[in-house]
Order: structure tokens, then C-alpha cells, then sequence
């Protein structure tokens, strides 16, 4: 059984520090071998406690996708994180994308962050947030526009 | 006398001829004048008779025609009100009708308007919806075309980015 200041202590990690780590390490860490992401991961959670370092150890393998999937639902079963995602036309440039989640982590404290890549929005970028759709993507703009035309011709 | 006598006229031949001119009288009498005068007014009466049923046949007649001829009036009259009423009921019922096929040709105007207005906002919803479907094919198209400009995704990406962060709801 984990007391709960160890739940909240893993909960606090999940949704903070490795949800960081997890979206703004170098792409190579998900093509790395287990064992280099072993290492990695050690380097991460040197200062934690073994708590961290065995629960850490579930994240050694599988792709960003799957890290974030499982992130999430880990950090569901000692909290109640909120899921933001990230969704681009294209893939951020490292320093756009350690810009946006650093912001973002600092506007929404334990959401945990997906970033997806999503080359049918042809361009720019949309944020779903507990149900909330903030679009700037260009299909967004395009179904807007298309939804403002067809709504005037139907009041004309 | 002696004149009557000349003339061969005496008193015994008086009273014969007195005697037998009484018995003629009285013979005829008897069996010719009383029978003949019976018979005459026998006669006379049955033609009264008849002539007095005669006249009661004749003023029946009257009676009886002047009743069916009253009768035939009323017949007339009543076959005149029957027919006015007819007339009048059957033009009752036509007027009924006309205003009935009026209406229902003014319904059936209205229906066939409204079903042509339907069909013409149908038409022009489909041309609307099918034009937009093809601006937005055409813009779908051009923005295809631009996908494969990595700098310019890149760049709407950064500016999605920026706008999001100016944004309120953010």
C-alpha cells in the first residue's frame, strides 16, 4: 500500500518534472536503446527517491506516444491531472517547442502535455485543454470561414 | 121540325146518334185515350226522370271537374313549389360546390407555390452548398500545394503559437 505523501510526492514528479523531461528531451532519447534510456533516466532521478527511480523504470521503453499515453494514465492513478495537447501542423523547432511547454507548464500546473504532429491542419497550431478548443490551424480558419459563408447565405 | 125532318134529322136519331157517340166516347175512353194518356205521362215522366238525372249527371260532372281541376291546380302548385324548392336547393348545393372547388383550387395554388418555393431554396441551397463545397475543395487544393513548403508550415505554426499566447483563453 503507498502512503499517500508518497502518492502525492509521485503525482507532484509525473505531472511536473518528467512531464517536462518527457517533452522537452532530445528526440533521440525515443530511438535510444533501453539501456541508454536507462541511463538517461538515472541521470534524471539521481537527487529522487527510490519511489520515483522504480516507478521512472516503467518509461524505458516505447515511443513518445506511448510514454505520454502512459504517463497519463499513470498520473491519473495519484491525482487528477488535466490533458493538454498539443497539436501542430508540423513539428516545432526545439527551441519553439521548449518555449511553448515551458509556458504552458507554467499556465496549467500538472496537466500533463501531448504533442502531436498532424500534417492534415495544412498549417499552424490548435491546444485542447479539458474540453476546450483554442484553433489556429489553417483548417480551422478554412471550416470557420466556410461555417461564416454558408451561415450568411442562409440568413440572406 | 119539319126542316130537320126534310133534312133527315129527327129526334130518335139524335138520341141514337147522342147513344152512339157516348158509347164511342166512352169506348174510346176506355181503352185508347186513358191508356194513350197514360202511357204519355208515363212517358212524360221517365223523360223528366231522365232528363232531371240528366242534369244531376251534368252538374256531378261540373262538381267532379271542377274538383279534379282544383285538384290538378293544387297538384300544379305544389309541383311548382317542389320544383322552385328543387331549384333552388340545387343551386344552393352548385354555389356550395363552386365556392368547395374555389377553395380547394386556391389550396392547391397555394401548396404548388409553396412546393415551387421549397423546391427553388432546395435548388439554390444545393447550388450554395455545392459551390462552397468546391471553393473549399479549391482552397483544400492550394493549401495541399503549400503543405510541401516546410518554412512557411513551419512559420504558421510559430504564429499559431504566438497568437495563442496573446490569447485571453489561453
Amino acid at each position: 500500500m503507498i502512503s499517500q505523501r508518497v502518492r502525492d510526492e509521485l503525482f507532484t514528479f509525473l505531472t511536473e518534472d518528467f512531464n517536462i523531461f518527457l517533452n522537452t528531451v532530445d528526440a533521440s532519447f525515443f530511438a535510444s536503446s533501453p539501456r541508454r534510456r536507462q541511463q538517461a533516466l538515472d541521470l534524471f532521478t539521481e537527487k529522487h527517491s527510490t519511489a520515483i527511480k522504480i516507478t521512472v523504470k516503467l518509461f524505458i521503453t516505447g515511443s513518445y506516444h506511448e510514454l505520454s499515453t502512459r504517463l497519463y494514465r499513470l498520473a491519473k492513478a495519484f491525482g487528477k491531472p488535466k490533458l493538454l495537447i498539443i497539436q501542430s501542423a508540423a513539428t516545432p523547432s526545439t527551441e519553439q517547442r521548449d518555449g511553448m511547454i515551458h509556458a504552458l507548464t507554467e499556465k496549467y500546473p500538472k496537466a500533463i502535455i501531448q504533442q502531436r504532429v498532424s500534417p492534415e491542419l495544412y498549417g499552424g497550431m490548435r491546444l485542447f485543454l479539458d474540453g476546450t478548443l483554442l484553433d489556429e490551424t489553417w483548417n480551422g480558419t478554412l471550416g470557420k470561414l466556410m461555417q461564416s459563408i454558408q451561415q450568411r447565405l442562409y440568413v440572406s | 121540325m119539319e126542316a130537320l125532318q126534310k133534312l133527315g134529322i129527327d129526334g130518335a136519331s139524335i138520341l141514337f146518334y147522342l147513344v152512339n157517340y157516348g158509347v164511342l166516347f166512352f169506348i174510346l175512353n176506355k181503352f185508347v185515350i186513358r191508356p194513350l194518356t197514360k202511357t204519355m205521362d208515363e212517358r212524360s215522366n221517365q223523360i223528366r226522370t231522365n232528363l232531371q238525372e240528366a242534369e244531376q249527371l251534368r252538374i256531378d260532372f261540373q262538381t267532379e271537374m271542377a274538383r279534379k281541376t282544383a285538384e290538378a291546380s293544387d297538384r300544379d302548385q305544389q309541383l311548382n313549389h317542389d320544383l322552385t324548392a328543387i331549384r333552388e336547393n340545387a343551386e344552393k348545393q352548385a354555389q356550395h360546390l363552386l365556392k368547395e372547388a374555389e377553395k380547394q383550387r386556391e389550396q392547391l395554388l397555394a401548396k404548388t407555390n409553396e412546393d415551387i418555393a421549397g423546391m427553388k431554396d432546395r435548388l439554390l441551397s444545393d447550388i450554395e452548398r455545392d459551390l462552397l463545397g468546391r471553393i473549399e475543395s479549391i482552397v483544400r487544393h492550394v493549401l495541399d500545394e503549400t503543405r510541401t513548403d516546410e518554412k512557411t508550415v513551419q512559420s504558421s505554426v510559430k504564429n499559431a503559437w504566438d497568437k495563442l499566447k496573446q490569447s485571453s483563453k489561453l
